[in-house]
């Protein structure tokens, strides 16, 4: 059984952004704190540490969630993706493209949960309403673009992977960053 | 030269939607913000925050959270004061109160979350867990918490402020009783806004790093306001200004919540000062909800005098402002409370205006900046008493204001503040507006929706925005401050431009923006320009506060360009065997006017002006370089309308924005795609602040709405498209016509959704005049009036 | 807001996890963590040690039996909404499954973490009273089962003992056809009032009636008074708003910064209503 004492690290393998990575953490650091400070993933952003403002979202074994109501101990085995995974460390996915020509962000501090969070949504349904994408957007809060052009931009990018028939993952999402 | 000098900037790349050049290091998670800044041997700190609203600490005891794991020090309000008592908030004016608010309280404690200790850890846990271990014995004082009550009231919120009366001011005092007296019209309410936080998705946070042996004290802040705070810690801890740098890194959104010098700021310095190593200070969400300066709390009693006609014949206005503990600085609660009463009239022709305004202490947190700051309040209480009267008269809503505004044959036009308003597109707005709406329609189908038992309602609101505040703006504001801006421009031995600004962006796109604009000046490519900003090593700036940032960056660049530009058309004269004058840049040429055949790429000039002295004309200065200042010569006004419709379930009394359209005129837009991102970001938080967010304090000064469980920001289904359509009129005061933008949103968004919210539950005769409308006020208010029980509807 | 230190186990059997929690009496399970983590950074909790359950995957299964289904405590509501068994036996929790919080938290959140944290604007303890599950706990001295009606206490409160674990929900199959109706002040926000209505109508008046309200009290409430009313009357709009009103009769509804009592009762008026009409117009 996997056990450590409060002051006890625990080591953790998990296959993150496509690579095996290996690290140590107290039962108390967070999965968002344990993948900024173990591996130096700060694209992971920390926005209210209770769960509901959706900045901290990441992928783990395929489904978003919130990083910051995870534990770090608790990584261990899955497979993550952060937005450092988004890309293929040239360039823009053609979905962070899609976000830059519609101005889908401002700040940017809620921009990599909300990349995630449509990640996730586009790899189940590439083609979802304006509707869907808003309920699934829901959970992630924008305090800067008013909404509008984060649901254009995901709806510009489906309609464009589906004009040229590439699954959302044809880019560069499993990309060894 | 006159530092309000207009340069010549010839739109080019001007007026077209680029994109931003920022958005690849934000959309790959590349880009740092303060929390990503972690530096070797760096600290972390955890603030112990007041439980009580209102006491004086008796006894506080450290030893056991000194003792704690990976505890390095521990201050308490009695170590600090030592160093800095605090920062002193004053204003040049008569009766103003002034405060000083200690960095961590060592007696009198005024405000639930204010700081009373602080324990430098390794990491934020331990310190966090050390907090537990502080022991303090606090007795309690008497909570003022209703700014209405706490004027002249016994007990004292902060014993510095006598009658807990701010300041209270009364700039136009028009005789406007007989207008009253004799109006065909009168309409008044009690309009409350609520207390609200901006909410940045990014909280605050400072990291301060001094080394002793350079002496040099470098600080990264997530501020829009760098210059500003590098001066206050040289004044406020004596540290010698020209060994301090504050380095603004990306930052999470800011909309006034960082436009402050925040203790801690002072607070991190001081301990990385005296422990020699790098401290980190990143709030948690929960720090921010408490103690971040919070916003808009104010009481609007107004009254419209109307005649039979619809036309305004008078404005009163009494605003109760609830400030909160302490001033904030730079801006006092002023900046909420006072500035409002003074363009409370614009952008209509009212004669008469009679207003005053009280800033009174409350044992809550400071109140500070958030986007429209003054202006939210006041333009919600005018809109909906002008649509009260509207539906009184039979005049639409449209109707009433198109008989009100200032008009074309007005301008220049001075109002009854004394502001004169030179341009604007009033009269063109309301009309946009109402074919955006489509007014008749719109009624149809309210008629159709009541029939269904579905409430829809329409609001609207004009606004005038004072945007690019410079020194003549917070002049007209009674704030006796100066307010100019420079950049740096340098043309390289390229060709290529270098811009260094004070300028910095918390999601406004100005890399990007500033860079349309340097092109344009030179008339190259605005792949050609690099903004540099982000250092108080670079140019100065006031801040990015108030819209300012485009006016400021099209002056200051603008003018520090035309200085190069001279002496590059003396080289090229030169070259082209012409005059200075006949020289014109554009296209990445430099040629003669109107005649793009005589003329050389513009590196080659710049080239020449490096490298060949032959090219020199006599007593010639090669610096490829100029610095200058701008600050427009007047109050540079921008304008525009809002409009909102709402559906209220009569049932379940939830309202819902269904659609919102914008019309602005801000002149010359630098980029409309960012103009557009402006106005939808701030008509969300508008929503925001009329149907779901409050921070609730009960009557001992407790927060209520701690988590973001119960303090409700508006998400992606709280929003709905919102259709833009833009005017533009080009301000003459500004280069290339600009005038800057980013805050009407928030100014006039929320009177446009009370507007809406009134004009559904008018065919009950009901009003509502707190915000936000929540389903509980509503229900009351339906309750009241009896509503609830028939459930049938009036046609 | 950093979580407080606690030492962590993570078992791969119910027999460990219940030895773990019987070792330390400051322990607690850690299921999706959805709830307890949040209350954790804010320090309102701070257990000693977490049991994460995560890795027993019996916890996780759900099992259809001849006359009812039991509901892993471990299977997330993202599991539930998928399942085609819930879709089937239970629409109720399936649209119920539609107000729960976001798709993150519901990918991560589970059900028998909701129904042990019951926090009394929660959809699944409404869903399972009103469908009379049966609550199966297992601790140091055994297996134990406890209904519905007798395990919610009050808001965060249940009738879990010190070291048990609640591992799943059995639910009976119910041949009444349901709806569900809540306001929230945000969708996916904890309710303020819901309702969970379930009828058979033969022959044109109703045969069976079952009437939940849930976020109007601190825990799920029968409306008893109600479901008689409507046995063997027809569902016309008089008998459904005579329903509704009887509905929230009487009861001590709370009081908290969105809605207060006042208004809480009248929305379970409303929500019953409709939830009701929704029934017998079949506009589900």
């Amino acid at each position: 059984m996997r056990r450590a004492d409060e002051d006890q690290k625990m080591g953790v393998v998990a296959t993150v952004n496509g690579r095996e990575r290996r690290f140590e953490v107290l039962p108390r650091v967070s999965l968002a704190d344990s993948l900024r400070e173990e591996l130096g993933l700060y694209g992971v952003r920390v926005g209210c540490e209770h769960g509901v403002c959706g900045a901290c979202t990441i992928i783990v074994d395929d489904l978003p969630v919130r990083s910051c109501l995870m534990l770090g101990v608790q990584a261990d085995g899955k497979t993550i993706r952060t937005v450092e995974s988004l890309g293929g460390g040239k360039e823009l996915h053609p979905l962070q493209q899609a976000f830059q020509r519609h101005h889908a962000l401002q700040c940017g501090f809620c921009t990599s949960g909300i990349l995630a969070t449509a990640q996730a949504l586009l790899e189940e349904n590439p083609c979802p309403t304006r509707d869907e994408v808003r309920e699934v957007l829901s959970g992630n809060i924008c305090r800067c673009t008013g909404y509008q052009t984060i649901v254009d931009a995901i709806m510009d990018y489906a309609a464009c992977a589906q004009a040229n028939d590439t699954a959302f993952d044809a880019g560069a999402g499993e990309s060894a960053t | 030269m006159s530092k309000s000098e207009i340069a010549q900037i010839r739109p080019k790349s001007i007026g077209t939607s680029i994109p931003r050049r920022e958005d690849p290091g934000l959309l790959t998670g590349r880009a740092r913000y303060i929390a990503d800044i972690v530096l070797p041997d760096m600290l972390h700190i955890a603030i112990l925050r007041s439980p009580v609203a209102h006491g004086r600490i008796r006894h506080i005891d450290v030893a056991a959270a000194q003792a704690m794991p990976g505890v390095e020090l521990v201050w308490t309000g009695q170590d600090c004061v030592a160093r800095c008592p605090g920062i002193t908030s004053s204003l040049e004016q008569a009766g103003f109160a002034v405060t000083v608010q200690p960095l961590l309280a060592h007696d009198e404690i005024c405000f639930v979350g204010e700081g009373i200790a602080v324990v430098v850890a390794h990491s934020r846990a331990q310190a966090e867990d050390a907090l537990e271990r502080i022991d303090v014995d606090i007795e309690e004082l008497p909570v003022v918490t209703d700014a209405l009550t706490a004027v002249d009231g016994a007990d004292l919120a902060n014993a510095a402020v006598a009658s807990n009366m701010i300041y209270h001011s009364n700039r136009v005092t028009d005789p406007v009783d007989e207008a009253f007296a004799s109006a065909a019209l009168t309409v008044e309410g009690r309009f409350k806004t609520p207390r609200v936080n901006a909410s940045p998705m990014e909280t605050r946070g400072f990291v301060a790093s001094h080394d002793w042996t350079s002496a040099a004290l470098t600080c990264w802040s997530a501020t829009q306001m760098p210059s500003f705070i590098k001066t206050m810690i040289a004044i406020f801890l004596q540290f010698p200004e020209q060994n301090l740098e504050v380095i603004t890194p990306a930052v999470g959104g800011g909309f006034g919540q960082k436009a402050h010098l925040h203790p801690e700021e002072l607070l991190v310095c001081m301990l990385s000062i005296e422990l020699g190593r790098p401290v980190s200070w990143i709030e948690d969400r929960q720090e921010n909800l408490f103690r971040a300066p919070q916003a808009k709390q104010q009481l609007n009693e107004m009254a419209l005098a109307v005649d039979n006609d619809g036309r305004f014949l008078a404005l009163r206005d009494r605003v109760t402002t609830d400030s909160g503990a302490y001033n904030s600085l730079p801006w006092t609660p002023l900046v909420e409370g006072h500035a409002g009463i003074l363009v409370a009239t614009d952008p209509y022709r009212i004669s008469a205006l009679s207003a005053e305004s009280l800033s009174v202490a409350t044992n809550k947190c400071p109140i500070g900046a958030y986007r429209g700051v003054g202006f939210s309040a006041p333009t919600l209480a005018r809109e909906v008493l002008i649509d009260r009267a509207a539906r009184k008269l039979g005049l639409s809503p449209f109707e009433i204001r198109r008989r009100n505004v200032i008009r074309q044959e007005d301008f220049p036009y001075q109002t009854r503040a004394g502001m004169m308003i030179r341009e604007g597109s009033f009269l063109e707005t309301v009309d946009r507006l109402e074919a955006m709406v489509g007014y008749e329609d719109f009624r149809k189908r309210q008629q159709e929706a009541r029939k269904e038992g579905r409430l829809l309602g329409l609001g609207i609101s004009i606004f005038s925005e004072i945007s690019g505040i410079g020194t003549r703006a917070l002049n007209f504001l009674d704030y006796p401050l100066t307010s100019h801006d420079t950049a740096t421009v340098r043309v390289e031995p390229t060709g290529k431009v270098t811009v260094t600004t004070g300028i910095v962006t918390s999601g406004q796109g100005h890399p990007t923006t500033l860079a349309q604009i340097a092109a344009d000046a030179f008339g190259i490519p605005v792949e050609d320009v690099t903004i540099l900003a982000g250092s108080t090593h670079h140019a100065v700036g006031f801040g990015t506060v108030a819209s300012r940032s485009a006016v400021f960056g099209a002056g200051t660049i603008g003018r520090a360009a035309e200085i190069v530009r001279g002496r590059m058309r003396a080289v090229a004269a030169r070259l082209l065997q012409a005059t200075s004058d006949e020289i014109e840049m554009a296209q990445g040429l430099v040629h003669v006017r109107d005649d793009p055949g005589r003329g050389m790429p513009f590196a080659a000039v710049a080239g020449a002006a490096y490298f060949a002295e032959a090219t020199h004309p006599e007593d010639f200065d090669p610096a490829l370089e100029a610095t200058a200042a701008f600050d427009p010569s007047d109050i540079v006004l921008a304008n525009g309308g809002h409009a909102v419709i709402v559906e209220i379930d009569l049932e379940t009394c939830m309202a819902r924005v269904e659609k919102m359209y914008a019309v602005e005129d801000c002149g010359r837009m630098i980029n409309p795609m960012i103009v557009e991102g402006q106005i939808r970001g701030g008509m969300a938080q508008g929503v925001g602040m009329t149907l779901l967010e409050e921070l609730i304090h009960d009557d001992r000064g407790q927060l209520t709405t701690s988590t973001f469980q119960d303090y409700l920001l508006p998400t992606s289904r709280d929003i709905p498209d919102i259709e833009i359509s833009h005017l533009e009129t080009p301000s003459s005061l500004v280069p290339g016509g600009i005038k800057g933008m980013g805050e009407s949103a928030m100014i006039s968004t929320p009177a446009a959704v009370a507007g809406a919210v009134n004009d559904a539950l008018a065919c009950f005769d009901v009003a509502i005049e707190q915000f936000p409308a929540s389903p509980q006020r509503i229900f009351e208010a339906l309750s009241e009036a009896a509503v609830l029980d028939g459930a049938s509807l009036p046609n | 807001m950093k979580f407080p230190a606690f030492s962590y186990a993570c078992p791969t059997s119910l027999a460990e996890a219940i030895e773990l929690l019987n070792d330390d009496e400051d322990s607690r399970p850690l299921a999706g963590g959805q709830s307890l983590l949040p209350m954790m950074a804010l320090r309102v909790a701070a257990p000693r040690m977490l049991v994460d359950l995560g890795n027993i995957e019996a916890l996780r299964q759900s099992v259809v039996l001849p006359d009812s289904m039991r509901i892993g405590a471990m299977a997330t509501h993202a599991m539930n909404a998928a399942s085609f068994d819930i879709w089937m036996h239970f629409p109720l929790m399936a649209q119920a499954l539609h107000h729960v919080a976001h798709q993150a938290v519901r990918n991560r959140g589970t059900f028998g973490g909701s129904i042990a944290h019951a926090d009394a604007g929660a959809e699944m303890p409404l869903v399972v009273s009103a469908l009379d599950g049966v609550l199966l706990l297992d601790g140091q001295s055994g297996q134990r089962t406890l209904p519905a009606s007798e395990f919610f206490q009050g808001h965060y409160t249940t009738a879990i003992e010190p070291g048990e674990i609640l591992t799943g929900v059995e639910i009976p199959f119910s041949d009444m056809d349901w709806a569900f109706e809540e306001l929230s002040r945000r969708p996916g926000d904890l309710a303020i009032a819901m309702v969970a209505a379930g009828v058979s109508v033969e022959d044109g008046v109703c045969s069976q009636a079952r009437l939940m309200l849930g976020g109007i009290s601190d825990h799920p409430i029968r409306a008893v008074e109600a479901e008689t009313y409507l046995i063997g009357r027809e569902l016309t709009p008089n008998v459904i708003r005579a329903a509704a009103g009887m509905s929230a009769a009487g009861i001590h509804a709370r009081s908290d910064t969105h809605a207060s009592a006042d208004f809480r009762l009248s929305l379970a008026t409303t929500l019953m209503r409709r939830a009701l009409t929704q029934l017998a117009t079949g506009a589900i």
